[in-house]
């Protein structure tokens, strides 16, 4: 195959255009038509941004991890594309969210941001993500650089588990869960929640056709780097 | 400086910069490919 003239399948373009739908209406259910909260008032409408992202981010970490540990497994230069292309995603994902939530902490909490144990425990995910990427650039054989990024990704959804409770362990700036995992149930109101879930929906659709793409253009480069090393014959008469 | 800032200034920054965030996003990706295609000649 020519990488070159490698074009974007059609079912990607439509999951672009599905993506800039949902974020549309998603924005205009956010700004025009949620209600406004009874503490927070208009304020409530960068929740629907926020949450979105920062669980997003979550997805995308898992993702890293799968790919990475599949990497681990099997040495696919696939699963590492995909690991990649993931660690890539949840690293923009993770920026958006801390930039996010400071856009948030500051008009509803006094300050941008404080060392608290959930925004400690957010910019390290970041950090072992851009340590993620920093390693990578250090290592130039190809198969020592996946596994060694593969750990990092391992590490990094180690982290999740403290980052997810640590709003409920330590009550500091960072508010508590209004959705909880553990059964104990949904303190949001109805009217808030549907919005955010389309939210989360439209953030997970973005998420998803960025890995595509970020996929598709990672193997081509696997392919590229792959017939550089292995040039084809010159002229040289093969018999089979 | 901020205190003046109204709800909806806020509201507004913070969609505009997931906006800007995923437009920036898309135009990595795009100049990830030129890259690509340059350097294969």
């Amino acid at each position: 195959m020519n990488t070159r003239t490698a074009r974007r399948p059609l079912w990607l373009s439509a999951l672009g255009l599905a993506t800039l739908i949902l974020f549309g209406v998603g924005a205009i259910l956010a700004l025009a038509v949620s209600p406004p909260d009874i503490n927070q008032g208009d304020l409530i409408r960068i929740m629907y941004a926020h949450v979105s992202v920062a669980w997003v981010c979550f997805l995308a970490v898992g993702m890293t991890a799968l790919f990475g540990a599949l990497y681990l497994w099997r040495g696919r230069p696939m699963d590492d594309v995909w690991s990649v292309a993931s660690a890539e995603a949840a690293l923009f994902f993770g920026a958006l969210t801390i930039i996010g939530g400071m856009t948030y902490s500051k008009p509803t909490l006094g300050v941008f941001w404080d060392w608290d144990a959930k925004l400690t425990l957010t910019a390290l995910l970041v950090t072992l993500l851009v340590g993620f990427f920093i390693v990578r650039g250090l290592v130039d054989d190809p198969q020592r650089r996946g596994r060694v990024s593969a750990v990092i990704g391992l590490v990094t959804l180690a982290s999740l588990p403290f980052n997810y409770l640590a709003a409920e362990w330590f009550r500091t700036l960072h508010p508590a869960k209004s959705i909880n995992l553990d059964g104990s149930g949904i303190t949001m109101e109805a009217a808030f929640l549907g919005i955010l879930l389309f939210n989360v929906a439209a953030a997970a659709l973005a998420f998803a056709y960025f890995l595509f793409e970020r996929v598709r253009l990672g193997r081509l480069e696997v392919q590229a780097e792959a017939s550089e090393d292995d040039p084809p014959p010159t002229g040289e008469a093969v018999h089979v | 400086m901020f205190d003046s800032w109204s709800a909806w200034t806020w509201v507004l920054i913070a969609w505009f910069e997931l906006l800007l965030a995923y437009g920036g996003y898309l135009l990595y990706l795009r100049w990830r490919n030129r890259r690509r295609q340059n350097e294969e000649g």
